[in-house]
């Protein structure tokens, strides 16, 4: 079995990758010395600016490739179409030959090159502005770099721990199982509650229809914060339990004892939506952040040509 | 009497039937004196006894036409007319009501005696009778009642009546189809299979079924026939079925077991039979003639029970009976077939050469045999060349007919060395097992393979050939047991004694405590081993039994039950010991294997305890495997739960990659800590889909994948039959439209999909499941769609190590098993 981590695909191909990458770019960056002084204008900088440039536009095409690598048929036949021209020699430039390549990977494989390069941005980004910053497209262009990254980062961080949590959380559940036991434990405390009293039963109906599982988004990520309405009711049936008389003493503690495994269902529940939520909430920042990025990243592109 | 005052002709033709007709038919044409005898008053009574309006086959379709009498596929009343007009125009000389009792004498002058008294002689005298005069009975109590009939002449006369057609050969599947218009009809068949029509019988069949028009029953027989007065129906049956009695009230019961040649008849002519067996045709040469010179025997009676070839013979034994050099009509196609074998020899040469030196096909009629060859292909292997590799998963019989080829088992152990006259493949015929044994070629060798289904028909037809098969399956698996050389004869003498068992599912073999009786050789199904409740082990086809117990002469330490039904052949354990008290070194070599593999099960044991950063762990592992099934899995698909965040990126692209329906569901299925196994198939070892699939849609691809291919009729035994639920039942769409470029591109920056065109009208419920993506080159689609590398594909063996990721290069190697 291969289980080792993530980033293990393929021998660690995209982390050692990027570990050059970094490496070569911090070496010529102490060894150079500019005529002037570091910055985006010396020939290193240029060279630096544009691998970070092609950079970006390798991780923005994991966009793409994600979609381009599905397996829907026509997807697939284009896929064919091309391997088997190239192989056929139809298509005779050899420069579009390693795109084959790129036809026949993996996901994974895209994902692991998209996070390592584009982690590497940060020390190349760095360097190629020579650290000199101001009120302009170039800085804004670098800060959004910033915090694509670091979003990024954060959802591999998210990546890495949440689907422990969630498997610890489910245990062998799904969620779909487990509203079921939720819903088949309410019916049970209906019924008991119906056997105790009229008044009993609406508290419980009321609770059921009150109690909420999922919602907006703060909702959905802090669950804990908000009121429970079976919490709710649990509290008050401890209350109203000093008028309970002493023939209903028994379903009254199956009631209780059947709405306080539902709010253990409900912690479970709502704890998955929660992680599920961390899981895909980082990407609603991270893709609009990453199109900013390309539009200011081109911005400061033409500017630069132009004053060229 | 004097001969002389006998009527004289040339050639005497007994039996109006295709072949019959079409030599006399071929004898008038060329003016040759002739007489044609039929025993009842009109003639051609085969296709008269068809059922009306019976689709008439030109089977086998790649054998051209040769007679006088015209014949193509057709409704059986226009082929009757242009047959009976046929008839008087050709001015055959038709003789009816002359029921042949006698014939004497051989060539010139054979004399014939009819029962009406007639007496005539002839100097050539084709028998062409059929066997329609001797038909097979149920063989059962009430096997004459008149609701038991045994021919079918118009399917018309029965309405809104419950009909069990017995008998799934063409005529069986035939009535059926024809009663099924108006009646309620079950149709039973003793096989698993239905191998016994021909393919477009079967097309139809399968196709009829899916419709629940017809009710189909397998490995099922009557038992019993009993009238009865009360209620609708008059007739009760008791059914013999794989899980027991039955008791089915019906209308009328319509058996096709098909028909024997009348053998105390033709014996008392003089003629000679190829073998003792019941089904057994006469000897014949390829000419035709039997053991009495100048007496031919053509058609059903010879073993050919299909018009078109019927109708060649008689015209073929004609231009032979004249002198003039006849090829069968199949001759260029066999010809063509053999052209790479013993290149030089003439066709008689090659046939009888390869009837002699292949001690299975010595029951074979020279027809048979010819129409075994035209089914086969011929394989010429280099020498070194692999034939078949370990693991593979063939569904071909090979028989070795000249040069030499090598048996390799798994470990490398015993090797046996085939020469010209062996067979090898036949795991593929009895079980859904993969090869246990690599064969290569060690010398440039000739090898016929035969289609799976054309070597199950033969056997089902000459069950001398099936005998011989099994018992050289089990000398072969025995001389693989002992490893070392035991003399021939004392193997053959131990199959001799085996036992043939058979076992329902779920039944004891035995139990803990029990008296050892001896080892059991699994031909089919496997055994589960379970010890105080524990499941702990897997004995599967192909393997023994019980040699724990052999070995020490104790009573049975563990319990043995059959999975599924089965087969066995248990041989008995003073036959053995008697053996291993001769050899005694077979036996000591027995004991020290075994004690290896006990030493080697707690070596892995140890392995993963002390690997483990917690036995536990393990032990709680193992448990799960079990529990799930898991062993019997040969490619599964796991998840690493502590990877998995649940995109379903693995079920889209299965849906994509699968006609928009994914194969596997990602949250179902068991889980235990990270170990996620989704629901989706396992492609197991011994797959319960394929046990009843009636069409045989289920199929293992040499690389071990089972797939349904496009003959499934969705009858839905699959999806009952698997335990795991990965099989389910999809409407069959058609193919969605493919997408122009600009759609694509629209797609792809608007990231919508364009929903899938559904078809209008719905098509029927296919069954659909993982075919590991076979056709594609990528593998996988789920495999490769998964951004974190949750999924995976694995042999269970390999989860072993699911928690040690240390080991992983052992893992690897363990791996490439799969």
């Amino acid at each position: 079995m291969q289980r080792a981590s993530f980033f293990s695909y393929l021998q660690y191909r995209d982390v050692k990758i990027a570990l050059l990458v970094n490496g070569l770019a911090l070496l010529a960056y102490l060894l150079f010395e500019p005529e002037v002084e570091q910055y985006g204008g010396t020939w290193l900088g240029y060279t630096l600016g544009i691998s970070g440039f092609l950079i970006i536009l390798f991780c923005l095409a994991y966009a793409v490739m994600k979609r381009w690598l599905a397996f829907t048929p026509e997807r697939r036949k284009v896929r064919d179409d091309f391997s088997s021209a190239l192989d056929l020699g139809h298509i005779q430039d050899r420069r579009v030959a390693p795109l084959k390549r790129a036809y026949q990977s993996t996901r994974q494989g895209w994902l692991t090159s998209h996070v390592s390069l584009g982690g590497s941005l940060l020390l190349i980004v760095s360097l190629h502005t020579g650290f000199h910053f101001g009120w302009n497209v170039q800085t804004l262009a670098y800060t959004l770099m910033w915090l694509v990254v670091l979003t990024g980062l954060y959802g591999l961080d998210v990546y890495l721990r949440m689907p422990r949590k969630m498997t610890q959380n489910l245990a062998g559940d799904t969620f779909q199982t487990l509203f079921a036991k939720y819903t088949q434990e309410y019916e049970k405390a209906s019924a008991v509650a119906s056997q105790i009293s009229p008044e009993i039963l609406s508290v419980v109906n009321k609770a059921r229809l009150e109690t909420h599982i999922g919602g907006n988004v703060l909702q959905q990520l802090f669950p804990s914060r908000y009121a429970c309405a079976t919490e709710r009711v649990l509290s008050e049936l401890q209350n109203k339990s000093a008028d309970l008389e002493i023939k209903h003493a028994k379903q009254y503690r199956e009631l209780y004892t059947s709405l306080l495994t539902n709010t253990g269902y409900l912690t479970r529940l709502r704890t998955d939506i929660a992680l599920r939520a961390r899981l895909a909430l980082w990407l609603y920042i991270h893709v609009p952040l990453a199109l900013a990025l390309l539009a200011t990243m081109l911005a400061h592109i033409l500017l630069v040509l132009f004053y060229w | 009497m004097s001969l002389s005052n006998f009527e004289h002709f040339k050639v005497a033709i007994i039996g109006s039937g295709p072949a019959g007709l079409s030599a006399a038919s071929r004898a008038a044409e060329l003016g040759v004196s002739h007489v044609l005898l039929e025993a009842e008053s009109l003639p051609i009574n085969t296709i008269r006894k068809y059922q009306r309006r019976k689709h008439v086959m030109a089977e086998p379709g790649f054998i051209p036409l040769r007679s006088s009498v015209p014949f193509s596929a057709g409704i059986r009343e226009p082929l009757l007319k242009s047959w009976e007009s046929h008839i008087s125009q050709q001015n055959i000389n038709l003789r009816v009501n002359e029921r042949v009792v006698a014939i004497s004498g051989e060539q010139p002058t054979i004399c014939i005696e009819t029962a009406r008294g007639s007496k005539l002689t002839a100097e050539f005298v084709i028998l062409a009778i059929g066997v329609q005069g001797n038909i097979r009975k149920l063989g059962v109590v009430g096997e004459n009642l008149p609701m038991v009939q045994y021919q079918l002449d118009d399917p018309g006369a029965f309405v809104d009546e419950t009909i069990v057609v017995v008998g799934a050969g063409d005529s069986g599947v035939e009535n059926a189809l024809a009663l099924s218009e108006t009646n309620r009809v079950i149709l039973l068949n003793r096989d698993r299979e239905f191998n016994r029509c021909n393919e477009e019988n079967r097309r139809l069949l399968l196709e009829a079924h899916s419709d629940f028009i017809i009710e189909t029953r397998l490995e099922c027989r009557i038992a019993q026939a009993v009238a009865i007065k009360q209620g609708g129906f008059p007739l009760m049956l008791t059914l013999d079925t794989p899980q027991g009695e039955e008791k089915l009230a019906c209308h009328r019961v319509i058996a096709r077991l098909g028909a024997e040649p009348p053998r105390k008849l033709l014996e008392d002519f003089g003629i000679k039979f190829a073998s003792d067996e019941r089904s057994a045709s006469p000897a014949l040469t390829e000419h035709h003639e039997s053991s009495i010179k100048g007496l031919y025997v053509v058609g059903a009676l010879g073993g050919v029970a299909l018009i078109k070839p019927a109708l060649n013979q008689g015209y073929e034994v004609i231009e032979h009976i004249l002198g003039n050099a006849v090829l069968p009509a199949d001759a260029l196609l066999l010809e063509e077939k053999l052209s790479g074998f013993l290149v030089g020899k003439s066709m008689t040469e090659k046939m009888t050469h390869i009837q002699q030196s292949v001690p299975i096909f010595a029951h074979l009629t020279a027809l048979q045999l010819r129409e075994l060859i035209l089914e086969s292909q011929l394989l010429q292997a280099e020498k070194g060349q692999s034939i078949l590799k370990h693991l593979d998963y063939n569904t071909s019989f090979f028989t070795v007919l000249s040069g030499k080829v090598q048996l390799v088992s798994e470990n490398k152990k015993t090797s046996s060395l085939l020469g010209a006259g062996d067979f090898f493949g036949e795991n593929g015929l009895f079980s859904a097992l993969s090869a246990s044994e690599a064969a290569i070629a060690i010398e440039s060798s000739v090898i016929l393979e035969t289609p799976k289904r054309v070597a199950l028909n033969l056997l089902g037809r000459i069950s001398n050939i099936r005998e011989t098969l099994e018992s050289t399956i089990l000398a072969r698996a025995l001389h693989n047991y002992f490893e070392l050389a035991v003399p021939q004869a004392e193997i053959d003498q131990l199959v001799r004694q085996g036992k043939a068992l058979h076992y329902d599912a779920e039944n004891y073999l035995y139990r803990e405590g029990d008296i050892c009786e001896g080892l059991y050789f699994l031909k089919n199904g496997s055994v589960a081993m379970t010890k105080s409740g524990h499941r702990f082990g897997l004995v599967t086809a192909g393997q023994f039994l019980g040699e724990s117990e052999l070995l020490t002469s104790s009573l049975r330490m563990n319990n043995a039950m059959s999975v599924s039904a089965m087969d066995v052949i248990l041989l008995p354990h003073e036959a053995l010991q008697a053996m291993l008290s001769r050899h005694a070194d077979v036996f000591k070599h027995l004991n020290f294997r075994f004690l290896q593999t006990l030493k080697q099960k707690q070596n892995t044991q140890s392995v993963l305890e002390t690997h483990s950063a917690n036995g536990q762990q393990v032990h709680e592992l193992v448990g799960f495997m079990m529990n799930q099934g898991l062993r019997e899995a040969t490619d599964l698909l796991v998840m690493d739960y502590d990877k998995c965040i649940g995109c379903d990126a693995c079920e889209q692209a299965c849906a994509d990659s699968h006609g928009g329906v994914a194969r596997l569901k990602r949250a179902e299925g068991p889980t235990l800590g990270d170990l996620h196994v989704p629901v989706a198939c396992r492609h197991c070892e011994h797959p319960h889909c394929m046990t009843d699939c009636p069409p045989n849609a289920i199929r293992r691809s040499v690389t071990g994948e089972v797939f349904i291919n496009d003959t499934c009729i969705g009858c839905g035994n699959c999806v009952k039959n698997c335990p795991y639920d990965a099989i389910q039942m999809v409407e069959s769409t058609l193919n969605a439209k493919t997408l122009s470029l600009f759609e694509v591109i629209a797609e792809l920056v608007t990231g919508s999909k364009k929903s899938p065109p559904t078809s209008d009208n719905k098509a029927a419920k296919l069954a659909v499941k993982c075919d590991l993506c076979h056709s594609f080159i990528e593998g996988p689609a789920c495999v490769r769609a998964c951004p974190t590398g949750a999924a995976m594909r694995t042999h269970p063996e390999a989860l072993m190590y699911w928690n040690e990721p240390v080991v992983t290069a052992f893992l690897q190697k363990k791996q490439t098993k799969v």
